[in-house]
């Protein structure tokens, strides 16, 4: 039986189409609000992770993105609008943010995720997700996750392509797993529809309202891939390297 | 015997189809599968594929069927079977 002083009258009110989820309930919300997450970059993929969140009522959002809103972002960064064009990105995120869920707290960092920030910004949240665009960035966050022992949600897109799966440490491959050095040809630039990156981004929200709440099955060691082109999707089973400097060396700690 | 090789990513971009059948030898595994596809095309896709040394790109995902393909195992293909040959995202 749920406490049913968990939540403000507001908070119930906001929420109760949700709560209406039989293994979520008020419980489930109240772990949301009582969470943070990490969002790497709130372009086209963490701006609808960050939005989603916002609207399901996670408590606090730790955003980071460097830069200011370029014409080019407005075809898939929802959270930047057309009035804010060469102000930064963070502040644009932030108001848009807000307006949606005024109770949100955001802590809105106006850089990139890099060696030297990963671990300050990770050891704020809960949970990360990672929609950074060059492999550096989530390379350096990996790393933090794994060491810090936080769940982060890994999602990515391409032209019409996009793949989700959520790495918990200890239980799941580390992304240093998967991708064991820089790839060679990826480059910041890509193809891009803002509904490709949008699909990504409700499915990492997803899973992370999944992991935060402790409900439902989240993509623990499976790949999820999407091609929007053919509408296929396909679950590929995915396993730890055992040879992994990044995650072996944490799972020998007591 | 004859496989099929689906593609995702840079490589279905550059090979412009998303999956063909090729035909192997018998006892061929999946690095094979990489390497005769990489043979078959522009060095752009050879690039996608392979090390400047001719291994296979430690960063692509090679999926039989459904799992994952370890890192530098020799994992046997047989007649029928679908390889997934996926180069690395992060578009966000």
């Amino acid at each position: 039986m749920p406490d049913q002083h968990l939540l403000t009258a507001e908070e119930r009110a906001v929420y109760e189409w949700q709560m209406w989820v039989p293994d979520f309930g008020e419980a489930g919300q109240a772990r949301l609000r009582d969470a943070s997450v990490l969002i790497s970059r709130i372009g086209g993929l963490g701006g609808v992770v960050a939005y989603q969140l916002a609207a399901a009522g996670v408590g606090r959002l730790v955003i980071a993105h460097a830069g200011n809103v370029r014409l080019s972002d407005l075809n898939r960064q929802l959270l930047m609008t057309h009035d804010w064009l060469g102000k930064p990105r963070i502040e644009s995120a932030r108001r848009r943010l807000l307006d949606l869920n005024p109770r949100l707290e955001i802590v809105a960092v106006p850089e990139n995720v890099t060696e030297d920030n990963a671990a300050r910004l990770v050891e704020q949240v809960d949970l990360v997700v990672d929609c950074a665009p060059l492999f550096q960035e989530r390379f350096a966050m990996n790393r933090q996750a794994v060491q810090q022992r936080k769940p982060m949600i890994e999602c990515a897109m391409y032209e019409l392509e996009a793949q989700v799966t959520t790495l918990i440490p200890g239980a799941t491959p580390c992304l240093a797993c998967l991708y064991p050095e820089q790839p060679p040809v990826w480059s910041r630039q890509f193809p891009v529809f803002g509904a490709v990156s949008g699909t990504a981004g409700c499915l990492a929200a997803m899973e992370a309202i999944k992991v935060l709440a402790g409900f439902g099955e989240p993509l623990l060691n499976t790949l999820l891939t999407c091609d929007l082109r053919a509408m296929t999707f396909a679950r590929l089973q995915i396993q730890k390297n055992p040879e992994c400097p990044v995650c072996r060396t944490v799972e020998n700690q007591p | 015997m004859r496989v099929t090789l689906r593609y995702a990513a840079q490589v279905r971009t550059v090979k412009g189809l998303g999956c063909e059948e090729i035909e192997l030898s018998d006892g061929a595994c999946a690095d094979d599968a990489v390497r005769l596809l990489a043979a078959s095309g522009r060095e752009e896709l050879r690039q996608l594929l392979l090390t400047p040394e001719g291994a296979v790109q430690p960063t692509l995902l090679l999926f039989l069927q459904d799992a994952i393909v370890p890192r530098g195992q020799r994992v046997r293909l047989s007649h029928g079977d679908t390889l997934t040959i996926i180069s690395p995202i992060s578009g966000g």
